[in-house]
């Protein structure tokens, strides 16, 4: 009986710290499921804070990345993640942590940051079993960086990807051409605002560089040929020179409003991983 | 048997209370320790609500200036003013919670109110000398400083010293540059008002489309082309105009950079040297 005893008191002493932990882990991510993300933080931080054997260290900094990230706090979220890729405990953690470390610097348009990470996690081998995760989270760079062929490219490669396939090749599709538009504004100005649908702007770039080479061309005719060439220099050459940056400003306007329609359709339509 | 069993479950309850107070989140002490760590982490908004729960357990004057340091630091400094204000109504930590308040007061940049309520009553040297050197740097940043102001250079040591009467001298005599002065130069010389305020490009940009397109005018009237000499003349006065306008403006914002710089030098100077404040304080 004695024994029995003192194994029931010291499996019960034992077992005590593990059940706080736990009770606050529960109720830290309790908070964080009800979106009370303000009070989740203060309270994975509570855990972090006291839980001395680091057990819950790794779950925590994720909870609080992910709290950071749905408050759009993304400096924070992305340090939360470092700490929970410093404190993780296996590959399967450390994949995940950089993974979500990818999706805020997606977010935040830290793009560069993104594509660093991703090539660094490319060459490891240690996540080479999960290389499709990898290429999958690729093509969401490539669309976060305005390469929508490219990601297409790339999430052909992935059996489960293929709407995001069709649809970033469609996205390509839609959008304008940026050099055909300044192409074809060198040869008739105002036809680059034309094609990409401004044609008021497309008239009047048109309308000023005739009137602007009138007036250049008529100084010569007259042999009056300083006129004509500040004519030239600061009149029609400006406008021929504005028209064609017009151009391309258009051509990039449209695209910007092509794809953010895109992102937001898959913002909220997509429901597959996103960033 | 019995008794051993009694004695076992007699030192388990004896025990178990004290794991359960040691591991309890919620108890005064780790409370105090948890909101002391989020201080420390930089965590004022969470720190200053954990220190205020912990009021709610034991009142507490130290809780209450914690609880201004950390909404100081937060820069929610009406709430700090109040917290440190409260404390020197109550007569509590008071040199601290003067050097503290005013040191506030400064933070936010409230320079009048800094200098009005400024006076002598303060509780000991340190606090006397430490609300000097604030009403000083006040009295320097709000450019509100008068002869016998200068006296109080004195409390500060040699190097902070030289370095303050730089600052006196770019906030008493700024390179400020004048505007009439600018559209007055413009209005004499298309473009020489922008290169009066370091703009040089743009001056002799100014300077060639105006006479440019006054000659083209010129050019076209002679060759009897009114309509194209009425359009260049128009241009030319546009850029003349325009350039008599700008220069004045380039001027305001060549002396609103002036201002800037000064306060971002100022600023950065005394965040590096903790406001020059001799007395910190330390949590007890």
């Amino acid at each position: 009986m004695l024994p029995f005893s003192i194994l029931l008191f010291l499996i019960y002493c034992s077992g005590f710290c593990q059940t706080t932990f736990e009770e606050q882990f529960s109720y830290a991510k309790n908070l964080f499921e009800k979106e009370e993300y303000f009070d989740a933080v203060t309270e994975f931080k509570r855990l972090i804070f006291f839980d001395r054997s680091g057990e819950y260290k790794y779950s925590s900094f994720m909870f609080i990345g992910k709290a950071f990230k749905a408050g759009s706090q993304y400096s924070q979220a992305a340090e939360s993640f470092t700490n929970a890729e410093i404190s993780s405990k296996s590959t399967d953690q450390l994949f995940e942590a950089k993974i979500e470390k990818i999706k805020i610097n997606l977010l935040r348009r830290a793009i560069n940051s993104a594509d660093n990470q991703l090539t660094e996690m490319e060459r490891d081998k240690k996540f080479q079993s999960r290389i499709s995760e990898i290429n999958y989270w690729r093509g969401w760079f490539y669309i976060f960086n305005d390469e929508w062929g490219k990601a297409a490219e790339t999430f052909s490669t992935i059996d489960s990807s293929q709407f995001l396939k069709n649809f970033c090749n469609n996205v390509e599709k839609n959008k304008y051409s940026v050099t055909f538009a300044k192409t074809i504004s060198y040869f008739i100005p105002g036809a680059g605002q034309f094609y990409t649908g401004n044609y008021i702007s497309g008239a009047m770039s048109l309308a000023y560089n005739i009137l602007s080479g009138y007036f250049a061309i008529n100084s010569f005719v007259e042999d009056r040929v300083f006129d004509g060439v500040i004519s030239a220099n600061f009149l029609w050459l400006r406008f021929y020179n504005g028209n064609i940056q017009n151009a391309e400003n258009f051509a990039v306007k449209k695209n910007l409003e092509i794809t953010n329609l895109a992102l937001e359709y898959l913002q909220n339509n997509y429901e597959g991983s996103k960033p | 048997m019995k008794k051993i069993l009694l004695i076992v479950f007699t030192l388990n309850g004896m025990i178990f209370p004290q794991l359960n107070d040691s591991l309890n989140f919620h108890s005064p002490d780790n409370i105090n320790k948890f909101a002391d760590h989020l201080y420390y982490s930089k965590d004022y908004f969470r720190a200053s609500l954990e220190y205020e729960r912990l009021l709610n357990f034991v009142p507490n004057d130290t809780t209450v200036f914690k609880i201004g340091l950390a909404k100081q630091n937060g820069k929610q400094y009406n709430l700090a003013l109040s917290d440190f204000n409260d404390l020197i109504n109550k007569k509590s930590l008071l040199s601290e919670s003067y050097i503290q308040y005013y040191k506030t007061l400064f933070l936010a940049e409230y320079d009048s109110l800094l200098i009005t309520s400024y006076s002598n009553r303060f509780y000991d040297e340190v606090a006397y000398h430490d609300i000097h050197k604030l009403y000083f740097l006040s009295l320097i940043r709000s450019g509100q400083i008068k002869g016998k102001d200068f006296e109080l250079l004195e409390r500060f040591n040699k190097e902070e010293k030289t370095v303050l009467k730089r600052f006196l001298e770019r906030k008493i005599q700024p390179d400020h540059k004048s505007p009439i002065l600018a559209a007055v130069l413009s209005s004499v010389i298309p473009g020489l008002g922008k290169i009066y305020t370091a703009r040089y490009e743009e001056g002799i940009a100014a300077f060639l489309l105006t006479t440019v397109f006054g000659y083209l005018s010129y050019t076209n009237f002679e060759a009897d082309h009114k309509i194209r000499g009425w359009i260049f003349a128009g241009t030319s006065f546009l850029f003349y105009a325009g350039n008599i306008y700008g220069s004045a403006a380039s001027a305001n914002i060549y002396n609103a950079a002036v201002n800037l710089r000064f306060d971002t030098d100022f600023n950065f100077y005394l965040k590096n040297n903790d406001y020059l404040i001799t007395k910190e304080p330390v949590f007890k």
